[in-house]
């Protein structure tokens, strides 16, 4: 479903607040059909990206473009190609959510305004679209603000936390509807922070840290570096004091039952040749594939930020 | 552009606060007329019957009359720009500069003005389709006004018995512009504070100091060294005064002394459409050069 296209890209994008650098050099793509997750912890600098996206911040150095159209230059035309939900949904409270998404239709033209009751129906808002916004749950404001993004049938969606206040169904009717907007030929840049969401249904996830790129590559290809290892053995510290010495360990741990060893995939074979020539026998070495979230909070916890495995 | 006029218009008529300004206006328009009216009436009577409580200050029971006789005249639809077109004018002086904090404000205070420039809202468009709005209200506010008092002075001249002949629309519609033409600097200011400072609330509050200080201080430089009033009738109350004054109907308790020192006409167009610019050039850059962020 992903084509060779890209949708949004962004190229040595930076960010200076005074001395603070909130973004460094990002360069990111979306390609039409996938779903991007964008990672990091808070003040990683993920808002300020899309804020600079979206030309509500005003980029530093670097460009940003959609189809082709830079954000600054042709913001017009960038921005009519583009919807974006923010991290804080903000809409007039004194106005219904049908009304809100109208007044955001007179603004995008074109068939924005047929397309309002529809989008309300297909974000389960059609039975509230006419209660005032100020009245809405945390969960129908998100799904108010997905809606919007979607009036003026964009090529690209950003979602900043589309997740947020909503209960498990709900989160998942959005995981759903996320690779729904894929599969219709829209890239989606989704930064979010629950990342068993992201797991489920990014392509790839760029992970980024006091605004740099530590990490980026297919789900598959960021979990990998990170397996880890339960191995049970006699003299578990003469055990330890051998495998912290070989290639792809990056940590070795003390636990009830033995040793956790962290290291590159495909590295068991490796640890049992190692025991055997030491006379120490592992009575099981069980892999454990890292999940997501292992991954993002040992490269994100990593002091030095260039040690990461950033592709 | 159209299309964010359209949307802004489509967002500013559902909201309540406009609504309230415009019926605070009209009924306070009657209350003013039915107060003045029955106030001097009840003193005339008092004077005429020598029931009026004994001040050896005043002047003559017959000047009080008089001077009351003439007040009372000023309720007259012909007399419209004397007490009527005043009142519009001071009233929405406050009205203008509350609304149009309000109207750039809130868009901060709700977080509005990021979503609204994410769906594509280019900033100066944006800005401008706010200015056209508030002109646009303003508008609506003089004409709402005027034919309140219009209304309240045909009804209580027919209470009181006055002659309700002589009214001009033409005159009372060139007193309207005048008026209007005196917002625009005020709006453009509390405008500006409220973009600013990214608060509804203090564009309201720094316009409403602003304007009652600058009225004050004009007029105490003016009436304590003649010499001031080159340097005071270049800031915005005086040309204000200036432009709303009407041809042999000074508004009713104005000082003739002080009218006498006022900038022409001219001086107070070209002065009032200099702070105004100003001020909306002010706000376009710092719009423009403003990261929208959360904080």
């Amino acid at each position: 479903m992903t084509s060779s296209e890209v949708v949004l890209r962004t190229s040595g994008l930076v960010k200076r607040f005074g001395t603070l650098t909130a973004v460094d050099r990002l360069d990111l793509e979306v390609h039409r059909g996938e779903v991007v997750g964008l990672l990091g912890p808070n003040g990683a600098g993920k808002s300020t990206t899309i804020g600079m996206i979206l030309g509500l911040v005003r980029p530093t150095a670097g460009t940003a473009s959609v189809l082709g159209k830079d954000v600054v230059a042709h913001r017009e035309e960038a921005l009519a190609a583009l919807g974006a939900m923010l991290e804080v949904t903000s809409f007039y409270p004194h106005l219904t959510g049908r009304q809100n998404l109208t007044a955001l239709a007179m603004l995008r033209g074109g068939g924005a305004l047929s397309r309002v009751d529809g989008l309300l129906k297909r974000l389960g808002l059609g039975d509230r679209g006419g209660s005032k916004f100020r009245t809405y749950s945390l969960g129908m404001r998100q799904r108010l603000g997905i809606a919007s993004t979607l009036l003026s049938d964009p090529a690209v969606v950003i979602l900043d936390e589309p997740g947020n206040g909503l209960d498990p169904a709900g989160q998942r009717e959005i995981r759903e509807l996320t690779r729904e907007l894929a599969s219709e030929g829209r890239g989606v840049l989704l930064a979010s922070h629950l990342l068993h969401e992201v797991e489920l249904v990014c392509d790839r996830v760029v992970v980024i840290q006091k605004g740099r790129i530590i990490a980026a590559g297919t789900i598959a290809e960021i979990t990998r570096g990170g397996s880890s290892y339960q191995i049970v053995v006699s003299e578990p510290d003469r055990a330890a004091e051998i495998l912290r010495g070989l290639d792809g360990v990056r940590e070795v741990r003390r636990t009830d039952r033995g040793l956790e060893v962290v290291a590159d995939a495909d590295r068991g074979d490796q640890f049992n040749r190692a025991l055997v020539a030491a006379s120490l026998y592992a009575s099981a070495i069980i892999p454990r594939q890292s999940s997501l979230e292992d991954v993002f909070l040992e490269l994100t916890e990593e002091e030095s930020p260039g040690a990461a495995p950033a592709s | 552009m159209l299309r964010l006029l359209r949307s802004e218009v489509y967002r500013l008529v559902r909201r309540w606060m406009p609504w309230v300004l415009l019926g605070i206006t009209v009924l306070l328009a009657f209350l003013l007329y039915e107060l003045v009216w029955l106030t001097t009436n009840a003193q005339l009577e008092a004077l005429r019957s020598g029931s009026a409580p004994a001040n050896p200050n005043a002047p003559p029971p017959e000047v009080q009359i008089r001077s009351i006789e003439g007040a009372i005249q000023t309720l007259r639809p012909a007399q419209l720009t004397r007490l009527g077109v005043g009142l519009v004018a001071g009233l929405g002086t406050i009205v203008v500069i509350v609304f149009s904090a309000s109207h750039l404000g809130t868009e901060w205070v709700w977080g509005t003005l990021r979503t609204v420039l994410a769906a594509g809202a280019g900033r100066a468009q944006l800005l401008a389709s706010k200015y056209l709005t508030l002109v646009g209200f303003a508008l609506v506010y003089v004409v709402v006004g005027l034919a309140a008092t219009t209304a309240a002075s045909f009804l209580v001249s027919s209470q009181a018995g006055l002659d309700t002949s002589g009214y001009d629309i033409g005159v009372v519609a060139s007193a309207g512009a005048r008026t209007l033409f005196g917002f625009l600097p005020y709006m453009a200011l509390a405008a500006l504070i409220a973009l600013w400072f990214r608060s509804a609330g203090g564009g309201i509050a720094a316009g409403l100091v602003i304007n009652f200080t600058e009225s004050l201080v004009t007029q105490l430089l003016v009436q304590f060294n003649k010499d001031f009033v080159s340097v005071a009738n270049f800031g915005i109350s005086r040309n204000v005064q200036a432009i709303s004054r009407v041809a042999d109907a000074p508004p009713a308790g104005a000082n003739p002394s002080v009218l006498a020192t006022l900038p022409d006409q001219t001086q107070a167009v070209v002065v009032l459409v200099l702070w105004t610019i100003l001020f909306v050039a002010l706000g376009f850059w710092r719009l423009r050069t403003r990261d929208i962020t959360l904080s």
